[in-house]
C-alpha cells in the first residue's frame, strides 16, 4: 500500500515536472517506436517488435496497443489487435481485398502485457492463413495509456512497416505456396500462385481434375484460392498445379498437399519378457494416418523413473505391430510413456510395468518320451531361462487319434531343471500326440507357444471287450449254412496291430470235437455249415498277446425255434411298417421272456452284397427307428425282429417298409381278353406286386377314354387329366385282382383303356392306351326277325287254308251280312242297319281279375264283371264262336256292347310299352318279352279257332300297333261312326298319335317303362354313335 | 544431391572393384574377366530387349500411379535429362558405346535409388510401384555388370567421369516430375539400345550377306 502511494506521488511529480517543462501535457501520447516486422516462414508467422518511450516503462503503465496488419501494397487492413489489460477483449472485423479473391477476416485476440522498467522490447506475432510469401504484409501500431490518471486517447499511428511478398519481385520464377504442406483432413487450405514478372496465372488445378480460374479484374500475377475441407487421396500427395503464361522459362508452379490425420492412440499395447533378460513392448499403430515416409508416425518410449528414452521405433505400415525392446537391469518396475507423433500432432500413453508380472516363457524344448508302457508314458522336457530360475507351470496336451484332446497340468517346476511327467490311463497300442507349453507359476501372464509335437504309440496289450456277433441261417441239404457277421462292441479294443478272429463251434446235445477256423482281420463275415443238431458257436478276437472274451450264439436244431423259424417263418405274413425320411419305425411286443432284442436288415436289399446290418436293444425296448445313410426312397426294406435269450435268438416277426413310397415305375401290361358289344375285359396277370415295386401296390386304376368330352360310363368316376381330357376311372382296391370288365359300353365304338397301379406314392401319369372297338350288337334285328317269322307262318297258314279263308272272309258275293265273322243276328252293316245288342248272344263269359284286365284286357276272353266296368271303361264286345263255329258278337253288359274299342287306344299304357319293348329289346326285358311271346299266340290261335278277326289286323297288332291305329281304326271308325256311343275312338285317335311315342318315353315310371326308357336311351345312343362315327 | 553422389560412389566403387577383379583374373589366369560371358555384347542386347518392355511398363505405371496422365502434367515428363545420351549410342564405336552405356547406367542406378526414396512419401507402403522400381533397379545393376564385363573383355577400364547433375529438387512435386522424366528418358534410351544401330545396320547387313555368299560359293565349289 505504501509502495502504491509512493509510486503515485512519484508519477504525479514527474508529470508535473514534465508539464512544467511543457513536454508531457495531459494528453500525453506514447507513440510506438522502433517498429520491426519479420517472418517465420516455416511457421508462417509474422513477428512484430516495437518499443515505447522510456517514461512509460519507468512508470510501468498498462497500455493498449492497436496493431493493424495489411496485405498487398494497397495497405488493406486485415487484422487489428488491441494489446491491453486482460479484462477487456476487443474484436475487430475488417474486409480486405486480395488481389485474387475477397475474404473476411474476423478475429480478435488479447495479449496481456505490462510494461516494466527494464525497457524490454515489446513482441507480438501473427499467424497467417495465407502464406506470407504470397504478398507483402505491413504493420502499424498506435498506443493508448490504460490508466485512469490519463485521458484515454489513441496516439498517432506509427509508420507502416512492410515485408515484401514474392509477387513484388522482378524474378521470372513462378512460385506456389504453401509447399508440401501437411494438413489434417477436413481443414481448409489456402494456396497462392505467383507468376514471374509480367506473367499471368492461367488456371489452378487441384487434385488432377478440379480447375479454377482467376478473376479477370485482378492483376493475374497472383492467385489466391482456398480449398475447403480437404480429404486424403488414394495416393499420398495431392497435387496443386498452376498454369502460367509469361516470359519465364518455366510456365508452371506446382506443389503437393499431404492430407492426413494426427497419430491415433496406440492399440493393444503390452510388454513382457521371455527370458528375464530383455523386455519387449508391442503395440499396434492403429488406424492409417495417410502420411508416409518422413511424415509417418514416430514413436518414442520414455521411462520416467530413470528419465531415459528406451527406443524410437518407426512405422513402416500401420498394419504391422511395432516392437520396442530393452535390456532388464536391476530395475524391475518401469513407469513408461509411449508417445506417437507426426506433423499433425502427438498422442501419449502412460503405463507402469512390473516385469515379474509379465513373464511369457519360451516354449519348452527337447520334449521326449521314456518308459513307454501299454497304458502310460513318461514325458521329459527342458525350459528357459536357465541362468535365472523362475517357477513355471506346464500343460501337456494329449491328442487322441479320434481328435479328442486332453490337457494335463504339471506341478510347479523350476525353469532350470529337467522335469518329467507320467501320464496314465492311456489305451494300449494307440497313437498319441503330445505337446506342451508353460507359463509363470506366480503372476501368470501368458502361456508360452506350444512346443514341437511328438507322436508315440503305446505298447500292445490283450484285446479288451467282446465282439458283437450275429448270424443268418440258411437251410441246405442235411443241415444249415450259418453266416456269421461280427463287429466290435463299443467297448472292444484290439490293443494290437495283428488281430484275427477265432471261431469255434460244437454240438450242444452230445459231446463232440469242436471245429475251429481263424479269420483274418479284414473280414467281418464268414459262413460255416452245420448239420441238423443244435450248435454253440463261439467267437473271439486274438492279437499278438492273447484272445478276447468269446461271444457265444446258439443255433438250435430244426425242431427248435432257433432254426425252425428260418424254414417256417419265411412264409409268415409280413407286417407293413411306415417309414419317413428320418427312418423306418419298427415296433414289437416286448415281454419279460427275453434279455434283449435284435433287428436285422440289409442296407442294399436289391444288391447281391446287401450290406447286412443288425442292431441290439435291451429288454425293455419295444420299438426303434432304423435309419441308415444307405436308405433310399422307393426301396423296400425288410426287417427281422428276434428276441434274445441266453445266447439263443427267437424270431418274432418280419416287417417291411419304405422310407418313402414312390409311384410304380412299371405299368401293368393290360391285355384285352374278352369283348362284347357292351363290355371289355382287360387283364394284367403278369404284373408283379412284390418287393421289386417302389411302394406297396395298393390297387389299380382302369381308365377309359371315350369320344365324349365327359365321362358317362356307369360305375365310373371322372378323372381329369392336366390337358383337360376327362377319363372314366374305375378303382380296383385289391392288388391281387388283375382283371376288370368295363361295362355299359356302346357297340361298335372305339375306346382307349389304360391300367395304372398305384402305391402310397401315387401313380405315374398315363403314357399309353389300349385302343379297342366294341362289337356289333346283333340283338337289334331280333324283333324284325320275329315279325318276319310270324308273317311267314301266317302267310303259310293262310295259303294252306286259303279256301276256307276265302269262304269265310271273302265270299263270292261280297256281302257283309254273309260274313260269318259278322254273323250277329239282325246285325246289318248297311247304312240304316242298327245292330241290336239283344241280338248278340255271347257264348261264353270270361271273368278276369282287375290286374289281368289291366295288363291283358284287350286279349281276354269272356265277360267283365259289372263292378269292374267302371275301371275298365268302356265295356268290351267279345267275338265268341258259337256252336256253329261262327263268331258271335256277344254283349258283356247292356251298355258295353254299344261301341267298339280301338285296341290301340285302349291299351296305350300296357300295350304301348310292350310294343316299345318289342322293338328295342335289352337284356333286362325278359319278363316283358315273355308277355310279348304270349300275345302273338292269341293271334295265332284266333284263326285256328276260326275267329273272324282279319289276319292282317292280327299281324299288324303283333308287328306294330302304330300301324293298326293309323290304318285300320279309321276305316272301322268310318263304319262304326254312326253307331251310338262310338265317338270316343276319334278322341283316342287324336290322343294316340301324341302319346304312343311321347308318354312312354317321358311319363312312364313302371318297370316296363324304365326298360322303355333304357331302350330309348339306347336308341338315342345309337344315333349319337352314328354321329360319332362321322 | 549428397545422397545421390553417395550412391553413385558406391556403384562406381562396386563396378570398379569388379573390373579390378576382372583384370586381376586376366593377369593371374588364362581366363581373364572370370564369370563374364564371351558374348557379353549379345547378352547386353538381349538384356536390353527384355528391359525395354519392363521400362515401358514402369513408365506407364509411374504415370498412372502418380496421377500424371493429364495433358498438363504428362507433358512435363517429356523434357530431356541431361545425362541420357542424345544420340543412339549403338551408332558409335563399340568402346565408346560401352563407355556411354556404363555412364548412363550408373546414373540410372542412382536416379532409381532416388525415386524409390521419394516414393516413400508419394506412395502407400504396399503400392505395386515400389516392387517395379526395385525390380528395375536390379535389372539396371545386372546390365551394368554385363557392361563392365564387356569392357573387361575389351580390356578397357570403365569411364569414371560423370556428368554434373542439377541439385535435387526439394519440392516433392518437382521430385515426382524429375522421376517421371528419368523413367521416360530411360524407356526411350532402352528402346534405342534394344533395336540396335540406326546407321550401321545396313553395313552389318551387307557384311552378313557377303558372309552368306562366301559360304555358298564354298559349298558350290566343294560340290563341283
Amino acid at each position: 500500500m505504501d509502495h502504491f502511494v509512493l509510486q503515485t506521488i512519484l508519477l504525479y511529480t514527474t508529470l508535473c515536472f514534465s508539464t512544467y517543462q511543457g513536454q508531457v501535457p495531459e494528453t500525453q501520447e506514447f507513440l510506438p517506436t522502433f517498429l520491426k516486422v519479420s517472418r517465420n516462414l516455416p511457421l508462417q508467422r509474422l513477428l512484430v517488435e516495437w518499443d515505447v518511450s522510456d517514461l512509460a516503462h519507468q512508470f510501468e503503465l498498462e497500455m493498449v496497443f492497436d496493431i493493424q496488419v495489411s496485405q498487398t501494397e494497397e495497405m488493406n487492413v486485415v487484422w487489428t489487435l488491441a494489446v491491453a489489460e486482460h479484462t477487456k477483449w476487443l474484436t475487430d472485423c475488417r474486409t480486405v481485398k486480395f488481389s485474387g479473391t475477397r475474404r473476411n477476416v474476423n478475429s480478435g485476440e488479447y495479449y496481456n502485457t505490462t510494461l516494466n522498467k527494464l525497457n524490454k522490447t515489446l513482441h507480438w506475432s501473427w499467424d497467417s492463413e495465407l502464406p506470407l510469401e504470397c504478398m507483402s504484409h505491413s504493420v502499424r501500431i498506435r498506443s493508448m495509456v490504460n490508466d485512469e490518471r490519463f485521458s484515454k486517447l489513441w496516439s498517432r499511428w506509427s509508420q507502416w512497416e512492410t515485408v515484401l511478398g514474392l509477387d513484388t519481385s522482378d524474378d521470372y520464377t513462378p512460385y506456389i505456396f504453401p509447399e508440401d504442406k501437411v494438413v489434417e483432413e477436413g481443414s481448409n487450405v489456402t494456396f497462392c500462385c505467383i507468376g514471374g514478372k509480367d506473367s499471368r496465372i492461367l488456371n489452378f488445378l487441384f487434385n488432377y481434375t478440379d480447375y479454377y480460374y482467376p478473376d479477370s479484374n485482378t492483376s493475374q500475377r497472383n492467385m489466391v484460392i482456398t480449398m475447403n475441407k480437404v480429404l486424403h487421396a488414394e495416393t499420398p500427395g495431392i497435387p496443386a498445379f498452376c498454369n502460367i503464361s509469361g516470359k519465364g522459362s518455366k510456365n508452371y508452379s506446382a506443389t503437393h498437399l499431404f492430407v492426413g490425420k494426427p497419430p491415433p492412440e496406440p492399440k493393444d499395447l503390452y510388454c513382457d519378457t521371455r527370458n528375464m533378460t530383455t523386455v519387449t513392448c508391442t503395440w499396434n499403430p492403429g488406424e492409417d494416418t495417410y502420411l508416409y515416409g518422413p511424415y509417418s508416425t514416430k514413436y518414442h518410449l520414455f521411462e520416467r523413473f530413470s528419465q531415459k528414452p528406451l527406443c524410437y521405433p518407426e512405422t513402416e505400415t500401420y498394419l504391422e505391430p511395432i516392437r520396442c525392446s530393452w535390456a532388464i537391469g536391476q530395475q524391475m518396475i518401469y513407469n513408461l510413456t509411449l508417445t506417437a507423433q507426426n506433423p499433425l500432432g502427438e498422442r501419449s500413453a502412460y503405463f507402469v510395468l512390473d516385469v515379474a508380472h509379465r513373464v511369457h516363457p519360451f516354449p519348452p524344448s527337447d520334449l521326449s518320451v521314456e518308459d513307454m508302457k501299454a497304458t502310460e508314458v513318461s514325458l521329459y522336457w527342458s525350459m528357459q531361462p536357465k541362468h535365472k530360475a523362475i517357477k513355471l507351470l506346464c500343460q501337456i496336451e494329449n491328442r487322441h487319434p479320434s481328435g479328442q484332446v486332453e490337457l494335463h497340468n504339471s506341478s510347479v517346476v523350476q525353469s532350470n531343471s529337467y522335469p518329467h511327467l507320467t501320464l496314465g490311463g492311456l489305451q494300449p497300442f494307440t497313437n498319441y500326440a503330445f505337446r506342451m507349453r508353460c507359463g509363470a507359476a506366480s503372476h501368470f501372464w501368458k502361456w508360452s507357444e506350444w512346443s514341437k509335437t511328438i507322436r508315440v504309440r503305446t505298447n500292445e496289450a490283450a484285446p479288451s471287450g467282446k465282439l458283437d456277433v450275429w448270424r443268418e441261417v440258411t437251410p441246405v441239404l442235411g443241415g444249415w449254412n450259418v453266416t456269421l457277421f461280427w463287429k466290435p462292441f463299443p467297448d472292444f479294443r484290439a490293443n494290437s496291430g495283428g488281430i484275427s478272429f477265432e471261431i469255434t463251434w460244437e454240438k450242444l446235445e452230445k459231446a463232440s470235437e469242436p471245429e475251429h477256423i481263424s479269420i483274418s482281420a479284414s473280414q467281418n463275415s464268414t459262413t460255416i455249415s452245420i448239420d441238423n443238431h443244435s450248435y454253440k458257436i463261439s467267437m473271439a478276437a486274438r492279437n499278438n498277446i492273447t484272445s478276447s472274451l468269446p461271444s457265444v450264439i446258439i443255433i438250435s436244431r430244426a425242431t427248435d425255434n432257433g432254426a425252425e423259424e428260418e424254414v417256417d417263418h419265411t412264409d409268415l405274413e409280413e407286417e407293413r411298417v411306415n417309414g419317413t425320411v428320418d427312418g423306418i419305425y419298427i415296433s414289437w411286443k416286448a415281454t419279460n421272456a427275453f434279455h434283449g432284442y435284435i433287428v436285422d436288415w440289409c442296407n442294399f436289399p436289391r444288391s447281391q452284397h446287401c450290406d447286412f446290418q443288425w442292431k441290439r436293444f435291451d429288454f425293455n425296448t419295444s420299438s426303434c427307428l432304423i435309419n441308415s445313410a444307405a436308405f433310399m426312397p422307393g426301396v423296400r426294406y425288410s426287417f427281422r425282429v428276434y428276441g434274445s435269450l441266453a445266447n439263443e435268438d427267437f424270431f418274432l416277426g418280419k416287417k417291411v417298409g419304405y422310407t418313402k413310397e414312390l409311384a410304380p415305375r412299371l405299368n401293368p401290361q393290360g391285355e384285352i381278353t374278352e369283348m362284347t358289344s357292351h363290355t371289355v375285359t382287360i387283364t394284367w396277370d403278369s404284373y408283379p406286386i412284390n418287393e421289386s415295386q417302389p411302394g406297396f401296390i395298393r390297387g389299380y386304376h382302369v381308365y377309359v377314354k371315350t369320344m365324349e368330352e365327359e365321362c358317362s360310363l356307369k360305375g365310373s368316376t371322372k378323372h381329369a387329366l392336366s390337358d383337360g381330357t376327362v377319363l372314366c376311372k374305375y378303382t380296383i382296391e385289391n392288388p391281387e385282382e388283375k382283371r376288370y370288365m368295363v361295362k355299359h359300353l356302346m357297340p361298335e365304338t372305339t375306346y382307349a383303356l389304360a391300367v395304372k397301379a398305384y402305391t402310397g406314392g401315387g401313380e405315374t401319369p398315363i403314357d399309353a392306351y389300349i385302343h379297342v372297338d366294341t362289337l356289333h350288337d346283333s340283338k337289334i334285328y331280333l324283333p324284325v326277325l320275329l315279325v318276319m317269322v310270324h308273317f311267314v307262318l301266317i302267310s303259310a297258314v293262310c295259303f294252306w287254308k286259303i279256301k276256307w279263308m276265302k269262304d269265310c272272309c271273302c265270299p263270292e258275293i261280297p256281302n257283309p251280312n254273309k260274313s260269318k265273322a259278322l254273323s250277329c243276328n239282325g246285325l246289318k252293316l248297311n247304312s240304316e242297319a242298327v245292330m241290336k245288342l239283344s241280338d248278340c248272344i255271347p257264348d261264353t263269359v270270361v271273368l278276369e281279375n282287375t290286374s289281368e284286365a289291366n295288363t291283358l284286357q284287350l286279349w281276354s276272353h269272356g265277360t267283365i264283371l259289372e263292378s269292374e266296368s267302371k275301371v275298365i271303361n268302356p265295356s268290351w264286345v267279345y267275338f265268341v264262336q258259337n256252336e256253329e263255329g261262327d263268331l258271335m258278337c256277344t254283349q258283356s253288359a247292356p251298355e258295353a256292347c254299344t261301341s267298339f274299342e280301338n285296341l290301340a287306344y285302349s291299351s296305350q299304357t300296357a300295350l304301348g310299352s310292350s310294343l316299345y319293348q318289342n322293338l328295342w329289346m335289352s337284356e333286362k326285358s325278359e319278363p316283358q318279352l315273355s308277355i310279348l311271346s304270349y300275345q302273338p299266340q292269341h293271334y295265332i290261335e284266333i284263326p285256328s279257332k276260326d275267329t273272324v278277326t282279319s289276319l292282317r289286323e292280327i299281324t299288324e297288332r303283333e308287328g306294330s300297333l302304330r300301324y293298326i291305329s293309323q290304318m285300320e281304326v279309321p276305316r272301322s271308325e268310318v263304319k262304326l261312326s254312326n253307331l251310338p256311343h262310338s265317338t270316343e275312338p276319334l278322341e283316342h285317335s287324336s290322343y294316340k298319335i301324341q302319346t304312343v311315342l311321347g308318354s312312354e318315353l317321358v311319363t312312364s315310371t313302371s318297370d316296363e317303362d324304365n326298360h322303355s326308357k333304357n331302350s330309348s336311351t339306347s336308341s338315342n345312343s345309337t344315333v349319337l354313335l352314328l354321329l360319332g362315327r362321322h | 544431391m549428397g545422397v545421390v553422389i553417395a550412391h553413385g560412389d558406391v556403384s562406381r566403387a562396386l563396378t570398379q572393384g569388379l573390373f579390378i577383379q576382372c583384370l586381376a583374373h586376366v593377369n593371374s589366369s588364362t581366363a581373364p574377366c572370370r564369370g563374364c560371358h564371351l558374348n557379353s555384347l549379345g547378352k547386353i542386347t538381349a538384356k536390353a530387349r527384355q528391359m525395354e518392355k519392363e521400362a515401358k511398363e514402369l513408365f506407364r505405371s509411374y504415370l498412372t500411379h502418380q496421377g500424371l496422365l493429364t495433358s498438363e502434367l504428362r507433358q512435363l515428363c517429356d523434357e530431356a535429362i541431361q545425362w541420357f545420351p542424345t544420340e543412339n549410342i549403338r551408332d558409335q564405336p563399340k568402346i565408346v558405346m560401352l563407355q556411354e552405356l556404363y555412364r548412363t547406367l550408373v546414373h540410372m542406378n542412382d536416379a532409381l535409388e532416388n525415386i524409390r526414396k521419394q516414393q516413400q512419401v508419394l506412395s502407400t507402403p504396399g503400392a505395386a510401384l515400389h516392387g517395379k522400381l526395385e525390380s528395375t533397379q536390379w535389372a539396371v545393376k545386372g546390365l551394368l555388370s554385363n557392361t563392365v564385363c564387356t569392357l573387361c573383355l575389351e580390356g578397357v577400364l570403365p569411364n569414371s567421369r560423370r556428368t554434373p547433375e542439377r541439385p535435387a529438387a526439394t519440392n516433392t512435386f518437382q521430385q515426382k516430375i524429375d522421376g517421371c522424366k528419368v523413367l521416360g528418358n530411360y524407356s526411350k534410351f532402352l528402346k534405342k539400345l534394344a533395336r540396335g544401330s540406326g546407321k550401321k545396320a545396313p553395313q552389318a547387313l551387307r557384311d552378313q550377306r557377303k558372309r552368306r555368299k562366301g559360304t555358298k560359293r564354298k559349298e558350290g565349289s566343294s560340290r563341283s
